[in-house]
């Protein structure tokens, strides 16, 4: 084995590579290093790392490549004599794979974001770098120069990084993350780790590499831009969970509060609360309303618009707007989340949702009940907004909300019934399979959702309760039409 | 913009109060932004790049990525940087919804209202306007006393969304008010709104996100001669 050629693709200035030079230095084995420039990656490493088309890979004769600095040198310790990089007492080797791992998992992000960032972000991420540290720190053992002991073992090896490129990324961005004062043990080791004999032959020349990558200092912020924003996303999230913890402690009380809502036959706002409560498993009551004649109830209830739905939630005061209900249904109670987590996704669901209750309703209305040129005009429209709302249906997926129904799915839950309700009264096609085939077939899969189908008015009876209403719809399109 | 920093860009016109809206709430938060001035007369290919669907202001711009709708964008604000400054969004779902209640009540009832009583086509479309535009702040003073139960503002102790959504408007409240020798919120019908305004624009994040009141007049009364020769060409 140890005859077969070993090469290693590696680049200039990698922290990476440096961890399997030194290991291979360690256990005496020789190695040819093949330098890529990774911003015109050859066809060997494309070959060997197809996955990553990461450095460094490592070629052991005729084997195929092996990737992945840590699993690299794991490799190197158990296939080649020499001494042991991992210590032999298996508990020793759990731990320091454990402190690998968390080196590169828990450390990453945070000091890229402490070197490359600013203001409130930079400040908490730099306090857990430095937290990190220490935790590693304390790793040393007592009296020791290494991780590993007397000699430079595993663990340095996988934490090595620290001792050279942070001072090198510290100069590059001009903060000091790893200081004396705050970890002096650390410090030291770090010293000692750079001035070892097999270290230094494989260390790239300081200034050589504080030179190499300055020019990539844009990238770097871009980096550490794109993990803060996933690191608020986080935050957002977890502040979040601790809400729903806290209103699920009191859940149990919550959920036993009974949940009453004020709706009226046929009306699709009114289903938009109702599946909505229905996907978070809530029980309720439904009460329904004749809107020809107003209960004392609603007008109680929801004095200032005195329309439906109204949600009830024990002894509190009603909750309108049906958007308003879905929202707040999704957050008092436990269940599968409507809305998306992450904040950006939540203001694209709350774009669309507004999207199809302020543009879409007039040309829709128009579209069904007003003729001539005015008719066709907002005929164009609907199509157009259709298209637009159809744009947004992730590929692949069943629904708006990906595999689930969402709150954008519930917002949009007329088009999928109501559209074909009114399209049959008035006479008039807007929606078809040719000119929309992707908003069609989630029509069909909403409708036929089990949720959907326990609060989806039936259709026939729905045209039958609305088509006398025709007359009303078409004067208050004529009133729409004259005010534009 | 600090260097290595977050990027946050407004693209807005110093005139909309939706504009004004997200600047507000930017300034409570503490978030440092760029302001991009648009020219709504000749839209600029990054204004038509991040709100195709509207084409409209404002847009805010967090790392490349747009976000449309004033009111959407202020609760993004608020949930994308949950640890930055004062939240904005009470934490409890039951308030949250009457939050979202009055701001969308501020939107489609208030402001619909008062599009009519501006922009109605006829004399007596503008009168009906303005009776809705009195009936809604005599409802939203209702509102008021609802959410701040007692407290200087829709939030509470502090500035929240509803006081946002609202507190946009105020630059254009003064100027009509002082146009037309009026009173929007008049302290005698609806004191919590006339207290809660002078209170709101004093607050300095606020005063600095409002458009400057002559300059608002100024453009105004442009406007106002504009549509009117336009309406006396056409007779």
């Amino acid at each position: 084995m140890m005859a077969e050629p070993v090469k290693l693709i590696g680049c200039f200035g990698s922290p990476f590579v440096h961890r399997v030079e030194v290991a291979l230095r360690l256990k005496g084995v020789s190695y040819k290093l093949i330098e890529e420039d990774l911003n015109n990656k050859s066809d060997l490493l494309l070959k060997h790392n197809p996955f990553h088309q990461k450095v460094p890979v490592l070629l052991h004769g005729d084997r195929p490549a092996i990737c992945e600095s840590l699993i690299i040198i794991e490799y190197v310790d158990e296939a080649f004599h020499g001494p042991s990089l991992l210590p032999s007492d298996p508990y020793e080797r759990a731990m320091a794979r454990f402190w690998a791992a968390f080196m590169y998992k828990e450390c990453k992000d945070s000091m890229w974001i402490a070197l490359w960032m600013d203001g409130e972000v930079q400040a908490a991420s730099t306090r857990e770098m430095k937290a990190n540290l220490t935790i590693i720190e304390r790793q040393l053992p007592e009296g020791k120069k290494f991780f590993g002991g007397d000699t430079i073992g595993f663990l340095d090896i996988a934490v090595g990084g620290i001792a050279h490129w942070m001072g090198v990324f510290e100069e590059v961005a001009g903060v000091r993350l790893l200081t004396d004062k705050e970890h002096p043990a650390l410090c030291r080791w770090a010293r000692d780790y750079t001035v070892d004999e097999t270290v230094r032959q494989c260390l790239p020349d300081r200034d050589r590499v504080v030179a190499a990558l300055t020019p990539r200092k844009e990238l770097y912020v871009s980096i550490a831009n794109a993990m803060a924003a996933q690191k608020r996303s986080e935050l957002y999230i977890s502040q979040r969970n601790k809400w729903v913890t806290e209103a699920s402690k009191q859940t149990l009380t919550m959920m036993a509060e009974p949940v009453k809502l004020i709706g009226c036959f046929g009306s699709a706002v009114v289903h938009r609360a109702e599946v909505a409560l229905r996907l978070k498993g809530v029980p309720y009551e439904l009460i329904t309303e004749d809107l020809n004649n107003k209960s004392e109830l609603l007008q109680r209830h929801n004095p200032v618009h005195q329309k439906v739905p109204v949600l009830l939630h024990g002894d509190r005061p009603a909750i309108c707007e049906s958007l308003v209900i879905v929202e707040y249904a999704d957050e008092a109670f436990d269940g599968p989340l409507l809305m998306p987590a992450d904040p950006l996704a939540r203001a694209t669901a709350r774009f669309w949702a507004s999207f199809m209750d302020k543009e879409c309703r007039e040309p829709m209305w128009m579209a069904l009940w007003t003729d001539g040129e005015a008719q066709a005009a907002a005929a164009r429209e609907t199509k157009a907004n259709l298209t637009l709302i159809e744009s947004q249906l992730p590929e692949g997926k069943r629904f708006f909300g990906g595999d689930a129904i969402g709150y954008l799915d519930i917002a949009l839950g007329a088009i999928a019934h109501w559209m074909g309700v009114f399209e049959e009264i008035a006479g008039v096609r807007l929606l078809t399979e040719e000119e929309h085939p992707a908003l069609c077939r989630w029509a069909r899969e909403y409708t036929a959702d089990e949720t959907v189908r326990q609060c989806l008015p039936d259709w026939d009876r729905v045209i039958a309760a609305l088509t006398p209403r025709k007359e009303l719809y078409i004067s208050i399109a004529k009133a729409m039409a004259a005010q534009r | 913009m600090a260097e290595g920093g977050e990027e946050v860009r407004l693209i807005g016109s110093w005139a909309s109060p939706y504009v004004v809206r997200v600047q507000i709430a930017l300034r409570l938060k503490g978030i440092s932004y760029e302001f991009v001035e648009e020219d709504l007369k000749n839209k600029s290919e990054l204004l038509l790049k991040s709100n195709p669907v509207h084409k409209k202001v404002p847009v805010l711009i967090h790392n490349g990525k747009p976000v449309c709708e004033s009111s959407v964008i202020v609760q993004y604000i608020d949930e994308a940087f949950a640890g930055t400054g004062p939240a904005l969004l009470p934490a409890d779902p039951y308030e949250r919804a009457v939050a979202r209640f009055w701001a969308a009540f501020i939107e489609d009832t208030l402001l619909k209202a008062s599009s009519q009583a501006s922009s109605g086509k006829t004399e007596e479309e503008k009168t009906e306007g303005k009776e809705k535009v009195a009936a809604a702040i005599v409802t939203l003073e209702g509102g008021l006393r609802e959410c701040s139960k007692g407290k200087p503002f829709f939030g509470g102790e502090s500035a929240g969304y509803v006081d946002v959504i609202l507190g946009g408007l105020l630059g254009w409240v003064r100027a009509i008010d002082t146009m037309q020798g009026v009173k929007t919120f008049d302290p005698s019908t609806t004191p919590l709104l006339a207290a809660w305004a002078e209170r709101f624009g004093q607050l300095e994040q606020v005063e600095a996100a409002m458009p400057d009141g002559k300059r608002l007049i100024e453009y105004a009364y442009a406007r106002a001669m504009q549509a009117a020769a336009a309406a006396a060409s056409t007779n």
